[in-house]
């Protein structure tokens, strides 16, 4: 199945540029601290503050993101800067409160890994699952009779009951029924039986019309009004919130590629060799499809990027004291003569949302064949 | 054709209903006490509330009444909690319902003043004395209550329905007013901001693709790859900063600054006007990003389109290559465009927010935030069921023109 994946070539700028920014976010701790990273003379090892460690191996960057220079505010790179030593020096300079903008750069690598990724897996998650289930079920797929159908929506709603009020047993019990549930109906799919008795369930418009209501409503307002509603979010409810307005967008891009699969010459021949519903779906429709999730994948992580950005740019994204490259940037903005403030992180969030726009650009080339 | 368009028509009524439903119950999330805020309007907010005065304006409000037309709740629950305005009793109630009292026992104990030292005990322990003294229910049973349209959304819903969104706690003014206004703004942005886009991006992928292959389309090609990731809130912090102020030599001084005019005694629409100079900067900035989308999907177009039978039939005809790509292909390339026209529009909107936030403009991405900012729900979730409405009717029309120009499509 990931065997499918492998005859896609990134190139050799695409490769390092992700490794970069994985690297820089990963060791940004270590890589920009007042700390000594490594004590040789003092009690303890590893990022030793200075009143207990006297020597030892110092941050390539000698100040924390939240270090608070007050000698040097708001000064430029080129500026003139109150430091002891060339080691010192603020070489992006520091925003109004004396904070160094290399460092907060740095620790703005971390929050957008995190988010980016984060963010990404959940909402692939989420959108592939609706994408897969709208393409594959369709909206001729799955027939039930009356019994059938009555059942099912009483056991659906039960569960649904049981997760909001029952005790802990019987909210598993409950999650296990819906999988019971889940299953029946993807068992029934693909069962074309031309019974006019069976009622037909149209699987796919029914989540395309709920979908039809998180196109309506802009993304940036959606999540405007649940950070109003959070008030204070944290990193994690940010990941959630991107989740909830990002899933629909995979979810019909995920269903428009299974739909194009389904209609494939092999896909129709090995049904016609009367395969299983089930068997078509993985020998032939899975490997091939993974590919438009790699493809949502990429671009998943730039949008997320770009949306924690614009909300810390807006001044109401994760905690105010978080440097992020959105904060730094809505410091410029209100500091409008301070041009480092506004030029280092925009080309941060540029390169990063250009590097993953980009290989989500040549997978899909790829895909389609270029 | 009239038989699709009036099933299209049926087809967005349950898309407005879901639209409703996630605003009202969004609206019910709010971290706002309604009856605090509107105490707050009448200047009656600060010092202590009388509770009496608090239960009439809370039942004045409707919130005495359940959210919606049904509930389904165990046996032993009431039908809505509701009832009580005292949000204390409220949350001891739902204490003394999840242990398994039934509503009936609860109710008479919340009143009774010799229980109430009993209530700051911890859930396990308030279980045990509960245990000792009443029957818990042990198995929840589901039991479906069923109100009638006199409930908060049945009501909200009307009202709405009627254009009443209630007013805005900042001026008391209606909020649909106020948020018509302001869609006023940006749609005046947003027009231009689109047929320049449009205008634009279409030449260039145009240009594109009839130069394909050359060093010119290459470079102008992987430069629209470059502008289409900058992100606008970057761009337009850039923007203001080099292109407005004399910091950086008086020649980049190009454009007026942020911000706009305020003239009181004008309607809306003579302000815009008097400030159009000062959106001109908004709109390009806003446009660069989608002009580079669109090109590219222009340029995709044609060259989807020259792979076509028919432009095959045309070579062999004689015709020359410009001819093939102006006559032949360019027609039919564009198709694909009136979705994407539709879809500018929820896209702009969406955009307001940052745009008009640098920019200092008073349309409704502006409004949308400030509100947020100001706990101002009312205006806000009008905000959004507006915004639904206009997205909604956008991607109506598009598929409708698609339908009307794409001769494939049979009803």
């Amino acid at each position: 199945m990931i065997a499918s994946l492998k005859k896609y070539r990134l190139s050799r700028w695409q490769y390092f540029g992700v490794l970069l920014f994985f690297l820089l976010a990963l060791f940004q701790a270590v890589l920009a601290t007042s700390d000594y990273v490594i004590c040789t003379e003092g009690s303890g090892i590893f990022l030793v503050d200075k009143q207990s460690c006297s020597s030892g191996i110092k941050g390539l960057i000698p100040y924390k993101s939240s270090d608070m220079d007050k000698s040097n505010r708001a000064v430029s790179p080129f500026a003139q800067q109150d430091v002891s030593s060339l080691y010192y020096r603020h070489w992006l300079g520091t925003d109004s409160l004396g904070r160094d903008v290399l460092a907060g750069l740095l620790a703005g690598c971390w929050v957008a890994l995190r988010i980016g990724i984060l963010a990404m897996l959940l909402t692939i998650i989420i959108g592939s699952f609706f994408g897969y289930l709208s393409g594959y079920l369709g909206d001729k797929n799955v027939k039930l009779n009356y019994l059938e159908l009555g059942l099912l929506l009483l056991l659906f709603s039960l569960s649904i009951f049981y997760l909001v009020y029952g005790s802990s047993i019987a909210k598993l019990f409950s999650i296990a029924l819906l999988l019971v549930v889940f299953v029946f109906i993807l068992r029934k799919a693909g069962h074309n039986s031309y019974n006019n008795k069976l009622i037909n369930i149209p699987f796919d418009m029914l989540v395309m019309r709920f979908i039809e209501i998180f196109r309506a409503i802009p993304d940036i307002f959606f999540i405007l009004v649940m950070i109003g509603i959070v008030r204070e979010p944290s990193i994690t409810s940010i990941v959630f919130m991107i989740a909830i307005v990002r899933w629909p967008s995979v979810a019909r891009f995920v269903r428009a590629e299974i739909m194009k699969i389904k209609e494939e010459p092999f896909v129709l021949s090995a049904r016609a060799l009367g395969l299983s519903s089930f068997k078509v779906f993985k020998d032939h429709i899975l490997p091939l499809s993974l590919s438009p999730v790699i493809i949502a994948s990429a671009f998943g992580v730039s949008t997320a990027i770009l949306l924690e950005s614009t909300l810390s740019f807006l001044g109401i994204g994760i905690p105010l004291n978080q440097v992020t490259w959105g904060s730094m940037l809505n410091d410029a903005r209100q500091n409008i003569s301070m041009w480092w403030l506004a030029l280092f992180p925009g080309l941060m969030i540029y390169f990063v949302i250009y590097l993953f726009n980009s290989i989500g650009d040549t997978v899909s080339e790829q895909f389609r064949g270029e | 054709m009239s038989i699709y368009i009036i099933k299209r028509l049926f087809l967005i009524i349950p898309t407005l209903v879901l639209i409703s439903l996630l605003a009202f119950f969004l609206s019910r999330m709010v971290p706002q006490d309604p009856v605090i805020a509107e105490l707050n309007k009448r200047g009656q907010g600060e010092g202590g509330v009388d509770i009496s005065e608090y239960e009439k304006i809370y039942n004045s409000l409707e919130l005495n009444k359940p959210e919606f037309y049904f509930s389904i709740v165990p046996k032993h629950y009431p039908a809505t909690l509701n009832g009580y305005s005292d949000y204390t009793q409220k949350q001891t109630m739902q204490r003394l319902l999840d242990v398994g009292l039934h509503h009936t026992e609860a109710h008479k104990l919340i009143n009774d003043v010799n229980y109430q030292s009993n209530f700051k005990l911890p859930d396990s322990e308030l279980k045990e004395l509960l245990k000792s003294t009443h029957k818990l229910t042990q198995v929840t049973i589901p039991s479906v209550h069923w109100h009638g349209t006199n409930n908060q959304y049945h009501s909200w819903l009307t009202k709405a329905l009627k254009g009443n969104f209630g007013n805005s706690i900042l001026d008391g003014r209606s909020a649909l007013a106020t948020v018509g206004k302001a869609l006023l703004w940006t749609i005046h942005i947003a027009i231009p901001a689109i047929l320049f886009t449009f205008v634009i991006g279409l030449l260039i992928g145009y240009f594109l693709a009839r130069k394909k292959g050359s060093q010119k389309e290459r470079l102008l090609n992987q430069l629209l790859y470059v502008v289409y990731s900058i992100p606008v809130f970057w761009l337009a912090t850039m923007a203001i900063m080099y292109l407005t102020t004399d910091d950086y030599g008086s020649w980049t001084n190009i454009f007026p600054s942020a911000g706009i005019d305020i003239f009181h005694d004008r309607s809306t629409l003579a302000q815009i006007w008097l400030n159009s100079s000062r959106l001109i900067l908004p709109i390009v900035i806003g446009s660069l990003g989608s002009i580079a989308y669109i090109a590219r999907i222009m340029r995709r177009s044609i060259l989807d389109e020259m792979k076509a039978p028919y432009i095959l039939t045309a070579y062999s005809k004689g015709l020359d290559h410009e001819a093939v790509i102006k006559k032949h292909a360019l027609p039919n390339s564009l198709l694909p465009f009136i979705t994407i026209l539709a879809g500018a529009i929820p896209s702009t909107l969406g955009g307001s927010v940052v745009l008009e936030v640098i920019f200092n403009i008073p349309g409704i991405g502006r409004l949308l935030y400030n509100s947020i900012g100001q706990a101002d729900w009312n205006v806000v979730f009008c905000i959004i069921i507006i915004t639904g409405i206009v997205n909604i009717i956008s991607y109506l029309l598009a598929d409708l023109l698609y339908a009307r120009v794409n001769p494939k499509i049979r009803y």
